[in-house]
């Protein structure tokens, strides 16, 4: 027995809710309700400040926009970057003329008027030439979120380039997952429904164990739906975060998950004979006639789809009132051709992808797709209801989801609408307990009415977002001969696109004349050389472009070794920045979570000259005289999500605004009006939330919020629209891309353009020959984002702590048979001879054909001390032309073909000036 | 009262929050955990289970440390919460060889930093106004002992509010940690602890650890 003591530690005098020793004096206790920056997740925070230093970051107990009360590791670490000694503080230019991966940038410091002076005479010069000449762009960085449309997006689309690059969203976003949750979710991306779901299916996704999308409300209902009793099954090459937490993990080889969705489908189709057959007839097209060419049949007077009224016996348009019963299956005739229902032609179409052929490509073996396929079936409980509210909805508790893991190859479109068609033959979609997007449907604030955002039925019956961005998923937009330097404007269904930053874009250029070329790059809070694909593609891009501006926080290897101008930018827990997103299918809770808006405020001033970007990039507008046109762009943005979508939300319907007629625009801001981001920022609450819901209101209470309804949460029979499971739009652009292909010199895959969801074997897999046995992927670590966390010592600790973070994992016995064991230094080589090194870690739960690789690591910036070596930075290893990206979305491929073997030193730190590893 | 643990283990995805919450409760400096993450699997490919376990000092009713300090550094307070008086503390280690469950570390480099041979960061400094640590000394986890004082005193309950309750609890995004009192029969944490069947690790040692799992 030992003694218990009684008294307290004498000489403590308590402090409420935060742990002091002594008696410090202690003059600033507070605490502030502002944004995450940890990831784009954007979660809302309170942050504790004492004595003017932030003491410790928490969540908001009281929003649902985040883990309530909740943090992850990467939000805490976020102090350590805003104390980061190697931040940079002032405008810094290059003095080196030379630029390459290993360059050091030789910095003179100078003042913010010489470094905007410098820009805006640039910018002058080229909008009065050619406004393409400006490429702008970053990546989805940490705190970049809704700074990304209003900043940089808006500057860029006034000025009136077109060169959007967003570098490294082909990697770590998902060009498949946004255009097939575009067109079928009107939402940037899907999420179970946990409060309701039974049974999920994840294919290489990561969302609730450490993705960055909805981070901390995916985390806390993900851990609710388990601790209920959900099950969880996950398709993934490796058993670490979504496969680690599944009540059933199974191995797959990365870019086949399409097959084994496919013949999931063929067995639930064709075999138990189990669909939704109300969600096929009301809301698909489903029942749209298709005609021997593969296109829908149309009537002849007002081109509208034909279905067949099996009651009436005859065709009928889609959407007349009398049809007595939408036929789905058989043969009919109609307009004189033969033809069938869409429905039909797909439940034939899938009965090529039998589990055994889905066995052999993915390994999956072929019982366990036929198992899971009746565990879906029967799971989807086709025909219950549930009662929300006093609503009454169906009750759907299957989701499946993909995320980057899944649909990140050469078949990547095909592979997610795979995926979606899963839930969409059972109607579980965006109704209690299937697979819901991001909220797509916003009544608005119960005062005002704004901050409305509805879809609607447009072309052909079609599903179309009330706000979007960076791509129109419906109506599809023409084809055009590429005229921008991503060129994506050929396909006009890829989100986007990895062109420039290619190996063969000059190609294309020279074909296409050269029309003109980048002189200036502006980017903002983004490493285009280690988050991108292949660093020598990228530094022969980077390397050419005559003048490169980029705000930043911390040094990196893009900063380094590329920009010839560095502004230093505001840290998240520095600055404000409006909502946590840029709108409701971006980020927001789901199903009956509520409405709920967190802004971003400054919890400590910037110190030294560091700058909220969006302020400055007003000071260059200011410079070329531009201020006045994007203020009236702000008035349109923002009485857009007012209660009439004005302009879709996206970056690119600034291009349209001279369409909008400009009585409906409301005047935020005057045109000649100099305001704040903060004023800024107040006027668009009061605008949307009414005028006692203004910053001060944030600013004292936190977030607004209004409870959510049934019919919001779970909006799909409440809107009459339809998605296109046969994609009857890419047969119809196939011809047209073709020539404006050829005009550029461009060849794609074309046997992907067809409406019938298909499978392709992936790049990585085609690659795989003799010694190069082995498919390379990267995936997302719960306890990083970007390039940036890697230098924030807290989780560069547990990163070192934790066994597969900064190690290259491979199966136990796969390793073995290849001589290969714990702590050996190894090589990972491409056929194209790229190549990386890092520690081999083995371990039972990865695919024996597989390496892996988590997180953006394998720093060499000088300016990044402690991520310095750390890790391997798998993007090495990445091709970029058209030959690895997906011909009908643009996604990259971003698993690679590779042999193993040991090696005594780290290679790709050859030159690179730190220390030798 | 003695207040206890109860973690979640279904709900606890291995994000380290934990970890980093009492680095920055406690001002914890480079290599210094009070708690950590330990990471691994079971299960041969492809029947593989990921294991995940936060683990930290027990707390223990019985705790070994105790009796093995000889000089009284290491205490039980009526609370159950053990911690180490760094003034009577000589770092002689026998605490760290006694315990069963490996919880306690030397602390020994005092002029260690975040950002080695560059300037302390602002929140190394507030931390050695705040919460000072004496390098040389033996150092674990106290279960956020002040912020159960201090909140106690303010009229609060730990394990309910959030000010009076340890920082990891609060900031565990998944609600993977209750927390509360083992005394009280109808305490949250009991009723957890009964009803998902709460289990001490290695229940064997003897030293009736105040913190158990729920598989």
């Amino acid at each position: 027995m030992v003694t218990k003591s009684k008294d307290k530690p004498s000489n403590e005098k308590p402090v409420l809710g935060l742990s002091v020793k002594g008696n410090p004096e202690i003059w600033d206790d507070t605490f502030v309700n502002t944004t995450c920056g940890g990831c784009y997740g954007q979660c809302a925070i309170r942050v504790h400040r004492v004595n003017g230093v932030i003491v410790k970051v928490e969540g908001d107990p009281n929003s649902d926009f985040g883990p309530r009360g909740g943090i992850c590791a990467k939000g805490e670490a976020m102090i350590q970057a805003l104390y980061d000694p190697n931040r940079y503080n002032y405008p810094l230019r290059r003095t080196n003329p030379k630029k390459g991966l290993f360059e050091d940038p030789k910095w003179k410091r100078i003042s913010w008027d010489e470094a905007l002076d410098e820009i805006a005479v640039k910018l002058k010069k080229i909008r009065a030439e050619n406004p393409h000449k400006l490429l702008h762009g970053g990546t989805p960085g940490p705190g970049s979120g809704p700074d990304l449309p209003l900043g940089f997006g808006v500057f860029g689309a006034v000025f009136g380039t077109k060169n959007w690059y967003v570098g490294g969203a082909g990697l770590h976003c998902g060009s498949g997952s946004h255009m097939g949750a575009g067109l079928y979710h009107a939402s940037w991306s899907i999420v179970p429904d946990f409060e309701y779901c039974n049974y999920a299916i994840q294919m290489g996704s990561n969302k609730g164990t450490g993705s960055g999308h909805s981070m901390g409300f995916n985390m806390r209902l993900a851990a609710d739906a388990r601790s209920r009793g959900m099950k969880n099954v996950v398709f993934d090459p490796i058993c670490n975060f979504g496969g680690g937490k599944a009540t059933e993990w199974i191995p797959i080889l990365p870019g086949t998950d399409g097959i084994v969705a496919l013949a999931m489908v063929n067995i639930i189709l064709n075999e138990l004979n189990v669909y939704d057959e109300e969600f096929i007839k009301l809301k698909t097209n489903g029942p749209y006639l298709i005609g021997p060419d593969g296109k829908y049949v149309r009537d002849k007077e007002t081109n509208k789809p034909l279905v067949w009224d099996a009651k009436a016996k005859k065709a009928k348009v889609f959407n007349d009132k009398t049809i007595g019963d939408y036929a789905i299956l058989g043969e009919y005739e109609a307009n004189g051709v033969k033809c069938y229902p869409a429905f039909y032609l797909i439940k034939e179409h899938v009965k090529r992808y039998t589990p055994e052929m889905a066995e052999k490509e993915s390994t999956v073996p072929a019982t366990t797709v036929r198992r899971i396929a009746r565990e879906w079936a029967d799971a989807a409980m086709i025909g219950a209801t549930i009662e929300i509210e006093g609503e009454k909805l169906p009750l759907r508790p299957v989701a499946a989801i993909m995320f980057r893991g899944g649909q990140g190859h050469t078949n990547s479109a095909h592979s997610y609408i795979a995926m979606c068609l899963l839930n969409a033959i059972v109607g579980a979609m965006d109704v209690p307990g299937g697979t819901l997007g991001w909220p797509a449907y916003v009544e608005g604030h119960p005062d005002t009415g704004r901050f409305r955002m509805i879809p609607y039925a447009c072309k052909d019956g079609m599903l179309t977002a009330g706000s979007f961005m960076e791509h129109r998923p419906w109506p599809i937009e023409d084809s055009q001969v590429p005229y921008t330097f991503l060129m994506k404007e050929l396909t006009p269904t890829a989100s986007f696109s990895p062109q420039p930053v290619t190996s063969d874009f000059d190609k294309y250029w020279d074909k296409l004349g050269r029309p003109y070329e980048v002189e200036l790059a502006m980017i903002f809070g983004a490493n285009m050389i280690r988050s991108t694909q292949s660093r020598e593609i990228a530094e022969k891009f980077w390397e050419k472009i005559p003048f490169i501006v980029t705000f930043n926080i911390l040094p990196n290897e893009f900063c380094e070794g590329f920009a010839d101008i560095v502004l230093p930018d505001c840290h998240p827990l520095e600055t404000y920045s409006l909502f946590g997103t840029h709108g409701p299918f971006f980020n927001h809770p789901i199903g009956m979570e509520g409405w709920d808006f967190p802004i971003r405020q400054p919890v400590v001033e910037p110190a030294y000259e560091r700058r909220n970007k969006l302020e400055a990039l007003w000071d260059l507008a200011e410079r070329i005289d531009m201020r006045e046109e994007m203020n009236n762009y702000y008035n349109v943005y923002f009485t857009s999500f007012g209660g009439e979508a004005l302009i879709g939300g996206d970056i690119d319907s600034i291009r349209h605004l001279g369409d909008i007629d400009p009585k409906k625009v409301v005047q935020l801001i005057k045109p000649d009006e100099k305001i704040t981001y903060g004023e800024m920022i107040d006027r668009a609450l009061k605008f949307y939330f009414g005028d006692d819901h203004g910053l001060d209101y944030i600013v004292k209470n936190g977030p607004v919020k209004w409870p959510k309804k049934p019919k919001e949460a779970y909006w799909r029979w409440y809107v009459d629209v339809r998605i296109p499971l046969y994609m009857e739009h890419v047969a119809e652009l196939k011809e047209n891309v073709m020539q404006n292909a050829a005009k550029a010199g461009i060849e794609l895959d074309w046997e992907q353009f067809t409406p019938l969801t298909s499978y392709f074997s992936p790049q990585v897999g085609k690659e795989i020959s003799g010694e190069y046995d082995l498919y390379c992927f990267s995936y997302r670590d719960i306890l990083h984002n970007g390039t940036y966390t890697m230098e924030m010592p807290w989780l560069d600790e547990v990163s070192r702590l934790n066994p597969y973070t900064y190690n290259i994992t491979m199966n136990a016995d796969a390793a073995k048979k290849k001589g290969l064991k714990d702590e050996d230094l190894i090589c990972l080589e491409s056929p194209y001879g790229r190549k990386i090194t890092g520690t081999l870690k083995t371990m039972q739960g990865q695919h024996p054909q597989t390496v892996a690789i988590s997180a953006c690591s394998g720093a060499w910036a000088k300016g990044a001390p402690i991520a310095y070596g750390k890790g391997t930075n798998f993007n090495i290893l990445l091709e970029s032309d058209f030959k690895h990206a997906c011909p009908v979305c643009w996604s990259q491929e971003t698993a690679a073909t590779v042999k193993v073997y040991k090696i005594d030193h780290r290679i790709e730190y050859d030159g690179a000036g730190g220390d030798k590893l | 009262m003695r207040w206890g643990m109860a973690i979640e283990l279904k709900r606890c995805v291995g994000c380290y929050e934990c970890v980093l919450a009492c680095k920055a409760e406690h001002f914890l400096p480079p290599e210094i955990f009070w708690n950590r993450v330990l990471i691994g699997e079971s299960g041969k490919y492809p029947n593989v289970t990921k294991l995940i376990y936060n683990v930290r000092c027990n707390q223990c009713d019985d705790p070994a440390c105790v009796k093995v300090c000889p000089t009284g550094a290491t205490q039980q307070r009526e609370d159950g919460i053990v911690w180490v008086d760094e003034d009577k503390c000589v770092g002689c280690r026998y605490c760290m060889v006694a315990c069963p469950y490996q919880a306690r570390q030397m602390y020994e480099d005092g002029n260690a930093q975040y950002f080695p041979g560059q300037e302390l960061t602002e929140h190394e400094k507030i931390g050695k106004e705040l919460y000072p640590h004496k390098p040389g000394v033996v150092t674990k986890c106290v279960f956020c002992k002040e912020r159960i004082d201090a909140g106690l005193e303010a009229g609060l309950t730990p394990g309910v509010d959030r000010e009076a309750t340890p920082a990891c609890v609060i900031s565990c995004p998944t609600k993977a940690i209750h927390f509360g009192d083992l005394d009280e029969p109808n305490s949250d944490i009991n009723r957890v602890i009964k009803e998902k069947h709460g289990h001490p690790f290695h229940p064997e040692f003897d030293t009736k650890p105040s913190i158990y799992y729920i598989d």
